[in-house]
């Protein structure tokens, strides 16, 4: 049995170290996982994490980066903070990547670092960074602790900042004389002020928004991770299905709305679908539900969606109005829009609009899926490897990708049955997410099928992290896309730059034998028909495995928006 | 179309967060024009004064920004010509000059505020305008040294920001 709170955390007035006192505040928040590395400046929180090894699991990464990532992963699964634990000077600045990742893809972290003693600030002493000052542009909050009795205080602050509103990362730094020195542990609790948290759109708002809806004759909804992250799924669904209008996702929205469903118009953007990228700009209505209009998604935004209204649903007012002027803003959380709006819509049907989508559809399949999914010769295709892990999972799986061409083939071809499934770096485009990303999710979420599934460049920027999953026994399944090339900036290269292939080859190492040097087991896989026979294998077997499927090495993702064009001059070839 | 526009930021009094709002504008490479920081009439909260170039369009997106940082309460964006603004300046001034000065002190409200053996300082307190056009007019005497204070402004109107809202997110 579960001990209760009180029990965990007695309330007292005797002096506890600043670290213990941490280590109070962690489980309070309901922390049971943190992703960390020691090193000198943060060793007093080490040494009390020591006696709380029953309560707080420490997940030893091979590097901080994984650190961030993993907590990314941990967050995205279970909608709470993931924590990252790691010293001052360089086990902080290897935060960074992950902290600003965190930031564009609006994932809930605290990031606690050490630091030198409050005496040395300032004077350059042995691994002193300021990771306050480095950390402001990619942060939500930062905050450095000097004293022992504002831990409490300030770990209830950061919790609480993290995940209001639009949920981001945090940073307290706590100088090492914090840690050491005593102070009575107090149970804190912080409210964000209301300001930018969280809003009540006015009525009138709403009416509007729903006047427009009812007017609209090619309406169409345009999904982002704020869907995801207000875990409003099922109120989309529900406001889909009564208003019959056609969804589609952005890449960080995927799987938010059954991949199958018959209202599911596929994926906006750059290597989207064909459809809801052509008809953006045939719509007289877009309804945006917790997207941000990013670039990747809009295009040349001056030709972007000129015939539509917009309605946005977004809690970040900065956000509305950034880059689309909107004509309805609706400034609250994607659950409470939606609902608000499934009360004032009417049953309906847009039978001959659903036609150009099912239309544009069958060419996209014509002239690129079926090609894809069925390739007739050559070798070994991403979308086919990936639709068979589609069919092999049942759509179940959790799918966290690393940045590029593997990417794309997961978003185009994995049929989410599951509204929770996507898991990957989009804002950022961080290679390296991958591996890590899957160790935190695969924690956080033991009962689900995690496939981590990357590229061989991404690959080779974390994969150290082989050793923490080999640690911790996670089930992760590590599928390699091997083509021997940085494939996207290869065929940026291909398109872009007359095939002038500037350094984007790479000479890998054996993966099965690092894998298995790992104590991981590993198989390759380049035959078509041997492809189901190694992914069952993979799905099989207990524990982590990698799969390193040797694909066709110059494939090119489409359809695709050249950079700088607008979405309708999407190209199938 | 690009004017002068004043943001006036009020937030909590915490360090590290003049360096958090002026990052807005780094990462934009907008340049400030002006900047003070001062306290007001609210415990604990601080006022920043900061003066841009910038269309309205843009400077609304800025402020929009600025919000986001958690410690700031409110961001109003005003337009020059609603605000009421002033600036200080110190001359520093040859004290061999002064025999002939009378007439610009009279005429631009110099108050001399030091005088040694061989230098005189005068303050000159205006709109930015007005302490242009003295330092135009001492140009003459020779300058040795001046010091402008960044601007600080008002809205013209009535209303003004209440204080921090006692509302709170409990979600």
């Amino acid at each position: 049995m579960k001990p209760t709170l009180d029990e965990i955390v007695p309330h007292q007035s005797e002096e506890i170290t600043g670290a213990e006192i941490l280590m109070r505040s962690l489980v309070e928040h309901g922390v049971d996982v943190v992703f960390g590395y020691p090193g000198g400046a943060i060793m007093p929180v080490y040494d009390a994490l020591y006696h709380y090894q029953d309560r707080i699991r420490h997940v030893l990464v091979r590097h901080e980066q994984g650190a961030t990532h993993a907590a990314e992963g941990y967050a995205r699964v279970t909608g709470r903070c993931g924590v990252a634990l790691a010293t001052s000077g360089p086990g902080a600045t290897n935060l960074v990547t992950g902290i600003a990742d965190a930031l564009m893809d609006s994932t809930p972290l605290v990031c606690i670092t050490g630091q030198v003693g409050r005496a040395l600030l300032g004077t350059d002493a042995f691994q002193e960074t300021d990771i306050i000052g480095v950390t402001v542009p990619i942060t939500k909050w930062n905050y450095q602790v000097t004293s022992a009795d504002e831990i409490a205080p300030v770990m209830a602050k950061a919790f609480a900042i993290a995940l209001a509103g639009r949920p981001g990362p945090v940073v307290v730094d706590i100088t090492k004389n914090a840690q050491l020195e005593k102070a009575v542990y107090r149970r804190s609790s912080y409210t964000p002020p209301l300001r930018s948290f969280h809003a009540v759109p006015a009525v009138e708002d709403y009416e509007r928004a729903a006047h427009y809806i009812s007017e609209a004759k090619r309406p169409m909804l345009l999904v982002g991770r704020g869907v995801l992250v207000a875990r409003a799924q099922r109120e989309l669904l529900n406001f889909a299905e009564k208003t019959g209008i056609p969804v589609a996702l952005t890449l960080q929205g995927l799987s938010a709305f059954p991949t199958r469903h018959p209202l599911y118009a596929g994926m906006l953007g750059m290597h989207g679908n064909y459809a809801p990228n052509i008809l953006t700009n045939e719509a007289d209505l877009l309804i945006a539900v917790g997207m941000r209009f990013d670039d990747r998604v809009t295009g040349n935004v001056q030709t972007y969606a000129k015939r539509a209204k917009i309605i946005h649903i977004d809690i970040e007012r900065a956000e509305i109005n950034k880059l689309v002027s909107v004509d309805v803003g609706l400034r609250t959380d994607a659950r409470e829009g939606l609902l608000a709006l499934t009360d004032r819509v009417s049953d309906s049907e847009y039978p001959e609009w659903r036609e150009r989508f099912a239309a544009l559809y069958e060419e996209e399949r014509a002239a690129v899926i079926s090609h894809e999914l069925l390739p007739e010769s050559g070798g070994l295709r991403m979308a086919e490897v990936i639709h068979r892990l589609s069919e092999a999972t049942a759509g179940e799986a959790i799918t966290v990708t690393d940045v590029g061409q593997h990417q794309m083939a997961t978003a185009r071809y994995y049929r989410y049955a599951r509204t929770d499934g996507w898991i990957s770096s989009g804002g950022l485009g961080t290679m390296g997410f991958g591996i890590p990303a899957a160790l935190g999710a695969a924690i956080a979420a033991p009962e689900r099928t995690v496939l981590a599934i990357v590229g061989d460049g991404g690959f080779q920027m974390t994969c150290q992290e082989l050793g923490t999953i080999a640690q911790e026994k996670t089930p992760v399944k590590i599928v390699i896309m091997n083509n021997n090339f940085l494939g996207m900036v290869r065929q940026w290269q291909e398109l872009f730059f007359d095939s002038r292939y500037s350094f984007v080859h790479l000479d890998n190492p054996d993966f099965v034998k690092l894998s298995e040097a790992f104590g991981i087991p590993a198989r390759r896989v380049s035959e078509r028909d041997n492809l189901d026979e190694t992914i069952s294998w993979a799905l099989n077997i207990e524990g982590p495995c990698l799969i390193e499927v040797q694909v066709e090495k110059e494939e090119n993702v489409f359809p695709m928006i050249p950079a700088g064009a607008g979405v309708s001059e999407i190209r199938l070839g | 179309m690009s004017a002068s526009v004043c943001l006036t930021v009020y937030s909590d009094n915490n360090p590290g967060l003049l360096h958090r709002v002026t990052a807005v504008f780094t990462r934009r490479k907008m340049n400030i024009e002006s900047l003070t920081v001062s306290d007001t009439e609210l415990a604990g909260v601080s006022r920043y004064t900061i003066v841009i170039r910038s269309d309205s369009d843009a400077a609304g997106k800025i402020a929009e920004q600025i919000r986001k940082i958690i410690e700031v309460h409110e961001v109003v964006v005003g337009e020059e010509e609603a605000m009421v603004s002033r600036e200080v300046a110190l001359v520093k001034l040859p004290r061999s000059c002064s025999a002939g000065i009378a007439h610009v002190v009279s005429t631009h409200g110099l108050v001399l505020v030091s005088e040694g053996d061989s230098v005189v300082i005068f303050e000159k307190t205006g709109s930015v305008e007005e302490v242009s056009d003295a330092l135009f007019a001492l140009r003459p005497f020779g300058i040795i040294e001046f010091a402008r204070s960044g601007r600080i402004s008002m809205a013209a109107l009535a209303e003004r920001w209440s204080g921090p809202s006692n509302d709170t997110f409990s979600g």
